[in-house]
């Protein structure tokens, strides 16, 4: 069993890999193979996200599969599907990386967290994404461990370009390969790469002082799962009759699952059916079964009733003290949600902030948000357009969505979308303040009609008054795509600016 | 050396370290060089009116002299229409596909030893390629010696423009600086500042840096441009024009078809011919009165020897 598990670990961390590494443009108007599929096995993300935005979603159904299949065998998901538990057992080898003796001063921690979370999710704050370790993986690739690498990489190939001669004759079809088939096409990048790259470093690190550290103790989508298998009947169990408690299954217990008493047992909140355990009995004491009378289980709540219940006062509090502000929708005014957003209140209780949505962004524009949109909005994606635009007929973020936060749309649904509109800043806007013609926002332009058009003005020149042609926004044509804003030929902050005026989803 | 003194790939390759010591430095030979007029000093231009985008482009090179006349055998040819926006075919706003198609063919029956094609696009480069009708064209020949290629940011080198008036050095592509020869392929539509864009403004796909600023007297660096990247053949797609909402367009009805493809050596005839598609005089477009006045080319159509068909 332990090689049929160590196979599953692998299946599935590939089969997530590729998904990820398909949840980009491949020339293609549709992405067949998005890595958000992986969220339809996370109870996490389903319960909170449900529980948030007060609806069901479909998107969830192979829940109906994994839970029952929980209840009856414990966390195998853990041991067996999650990539981030996957990814620990990879940097936490077995002959390098101490194993945890049962408890520990974090035993807990993922479980105020769950609390907290789901708390709060049922006054419609889902902070649930922030940790779950999907999300977390997913963001943590795409924004903090791609970026860099890539950044990497073309440094060292732009220098061998750069040396010239039998060098670049060798460089550049082995750069040309990278960039066809694994490299993002632009060299992503994205704000606060940091915080998501220190975030998973520090939980790499922590597993290398100790095996599953993350997932013993922090993760909350584990601790759910603890939940869910606590009184598993079908968990693994040691035979007293066979058990000689000689020991040899504690060293090897990743999770700190096994519990020394009168005899062996197995903590089903823990264990996440490895089958270390089972490899290394020499008695064959180890088996599936109902745990025998005086073994752990039964006590689904590792915390004290009192622990519970300041976790999930906390969980209540902390949307009645954040929330949405003192006005309903009350973000700045120079903030844009990405096209087929869902009216703000929705929005941040659906999205998970996974950063799929950041990752395909053809542009780059779509980047977290710190505390922009407030504290519930962590994370969670906006549309910087002096970075990158929203391409015109581009729809990918809204097929990458796992909770529909952003509504998938069609490409023809999509142009007419408006996110926001354009404004001109007269007092920056080279055709305002220099005897000199600029048209880059409007050639740019995108709508059929355009939604940029030119009015004649004078602007004082070095020989008297010059007549220009100063753009001016026609307010119902424009869509706030915002690419006249990323390409303004200013330096630093454009003239012409995308502000939520006038964007759709405030009047759904 | 190939055009205009420059050195070609094969001869950067051997001098690598020679061109690193002084790079990027070009020297245009003259600026009225050979083939761009004939003996007599007269630029020829062809007009081919057909319905078929392919025999029409096949039509206007032919008048030329055909293609043997711009692409020496083993040259290095880079083809530069306009691939600017992610739109369709129908929509007006690139180069029709099959006027490229034709263009890389006769290159290639002409001993091309490769073709290149290429644009500096403003929409996302891989959906420009891909909705422009190009890729799936190129793709459609699976000929080992053509290669669509993506601008890539690190193949800028700054040139300088010895007979520039505004313009006096700019980052230029380096593939298109190292081809033997440079075909301009733009697509004709109308433009809200330079009035419309022709030839000479379809080389700005070759430029890098921040092209935005170089609207401001826009004429004169077109023409400047023009001057430093010196196209050996120049063919105009107006098969269908962009009559408004130009460059970008996308809207049909802005669209005219004319069903028309014109080819010369001089980029400033070229340009000319093509202001009168849209009912305006030659001199209504600055950058051609520009380029005229540079002695890039001829402006005055009725000095040009014109072959219609």
């Amino acid at each position: 069993m332990r090689r049929l598990r160590i196979v599953s670990q692998w299946v599935f961390g590939l089969y997530f890999l590729f998904l990820f590494m398909n949840t980009r443009y491949l020339g293609e108007d549709v992405i067949s193979y998005p890595v958000n599929a992986i969220f339809q096995l996370d109870p996490l993300a389903g319960i909170t996200s449900m529980a948030a935005d007060r609806t069901v979603l479909d998107f969830f159904w192979p829940l109906l599969l994994l839970i029952p299949a929980t209840l009856i065998f414990g966390r195998l998901f853990c041991g067996w599907i999650c990539p981030m538990g996957s990814l620990m057992d990879l940097f936490g080898r077995k002959s390098r990386v101490k194993v945890p003796s049962p408890g520990g001063r974090f035993a807990h921690t993922g479980e105020v967290l769950l609390i907290i979370v789901l708390a709060g999710s049922l006054l419609s704050m889902n902070l649930g994404g922030v940790l779950d370790p999907l999300s977390l993986l997913i963001r943590s690739l795409a924004m903090g461990v791609v970026p860099p690498l890539e950044r990497a990489v073309t440094l060292l190939f732009d220098t061998l370009y750069a040396v010239g001669g039998p060098v670049r004759g060798v460089s550049e079809p082995i750069y040309g390969w990278l960039l066809d088939h694994l490299m993002s096409f632009q060299l992503p990048a994205f704000r606060y790469m940091i915080l998501f790259l220190g975030l998973m470093l520090t939980i790499v690190a922590l597993e290398l002082k100790e095996r599953r550290f993350w997932c013993r103790n922090l993760c909350p989508l584990g601790a759910l799962h603890g939940w869910f298998g606590a009184v598993a009947p079908l968990g693994l169990r040691i035979q007293s009759p066979g058990c000689t408690a000689c020991g040899e299954c504690l060293k090897v217990c990743r999770m700190g699952a096994i519990r020394e008493g009168e005899a062996l047992s197995i903590d089903r909140k823990a264990c996440v059916l490895c089958y270390d355990c089972q490899d290394s009995c020499g008695d064959g004491a180890v088996g599936h079964g109902v745990p025998v009378a005086d073994g752990v289980g039964g006590n689904v709540l590792g915390l004290t009733r009192r622990q519970a219940l300041v976790a999930a006062g906390g969980g209540v509090l902390l949307p009645l003290v954040t929330g949405p502000g003192i006005r309903a929708d009350d973000l700045p005014q120079y903030f844009i949600r990405p096209p087929g957003s869902v009216p703000e209140r929705r929005f941040v209780s659906l999205c998970l902030r996974c950063g799929e949505c950041m990752r395909v962004c053809l542009t780059n524009g779509l980047q977290p948000a710190l505390f922009e949109a407030g504290l519930e909005g962590f994370w969670t994606p906006r549309l910087i357009s002096r970075v990158g635009y929203c391409e015109y007929s581009c729809t990918l973020c809204g097929q990458v969505c796992p909770t529909g936060a952003i509504a998938p749309l069609d490409p023809v649904a999509k142009r007419k979308v408006r996110i926001g509109t354009a404004v001109i800043d007269k007092k920056t806007c080279i055709p305002f303040v220099r005897p000199e013609q600029c048209l880059v926002c409007e050639e740019h332009c995108p709508t059929p009609e355009k939604a940029i058009v030119f009015d004649d003005g004078a602007v004082m020149g070095p020989e008297g008054p010059v007549t220009l042609k100063q753009p001016r926004v026609v307010d119902h044509l424009c869509i706030g795509c915002g690419i006249c804003e990323t390409k303004c030929p200013l330096e630093g902050d454009s003239a012409i600016r995308m502000i939520r005026q006038g964007e759709d989803r405030a009047r759904n | 050396m190939s055009r205009d003194g420059r050195v070609n790939r094969r001869q950067f390759l051997k001098g690598a370290l020679t061109a690193m010591a002084a790079p990027g430095v070009i020297v245009p030979a003259v600026l009225s060089s050979a083939g761009r007029a004939d003996a007599a000093g007269q630029s020829t231009l062809s007009v081919i009116r057909l319905d078929d985008p392919y025999r029409a482009t096949v039509e206007s090179v032919r008048r030329l002299g055909g293609m043997r006349a711009f692409v020496p055998s083993g040259a290095a040819v880079l083809i530069k229409p306009n691939i600017g926006w992610d739109r369709r075919v129908e929509q007006g706003a690139n180069t029709h596909p099959e006027v490229v198609r034709a263009l890389i063919e006769m290159s290639l029956e002409a001993g091309a030893g490769k073709v290149i094609i290429l644009d500096r696009t403003c929409n996302d480069a891989r959906r420009c390629y891909r909705s422009s009708g190009i890729q799936d064209m190129v793709e459609s020949l699976s000929e080992g010696r053509v290669s669509l290629e993506f601008v890539r940011e690190n193949r800028f080198r700054k040139v300088r423009f010895p007979h520039g008036k505004l313009v006096r050095e700019w980052p230029l592509y380096t593939v298109a600086l190292d081809a033997d020869v440079l075909i301009n392929v733009p697509v004709a539509k109308h433009h809200s500042i330079s009035g419309l864009t022709l030839g000479m403004k379809n080389l700005m796909g070759l430029m890098g840096g921040n092209r935005g600023t170089f609207h401001s007297r826009i004429d004169q660096k077109l023409a400047d441009l023009t001057s430093a990247l010196r196209p050996h053949l120049n063919v105009l797609d107006a098969t269908r024009i962009l009559v408004r909402n130009g460059p970008s367009g996308g809207r049909l009805e802005d669209v005219r078809v004319l069903n028309t493809v014109a080819a010369s050596a001089d980029p400033v005839a070229l340009d000319a011919f093509g202001t009168t598609l849209f009912g305006l005089e030659p001199s209504a477009i600055g950058s051609t009165v520009a380029g005229h006045e540079m002695g890039l080319g001829e402006m005055d159509l009725a000095r040009v020897r014109v072959l219609e068909g």
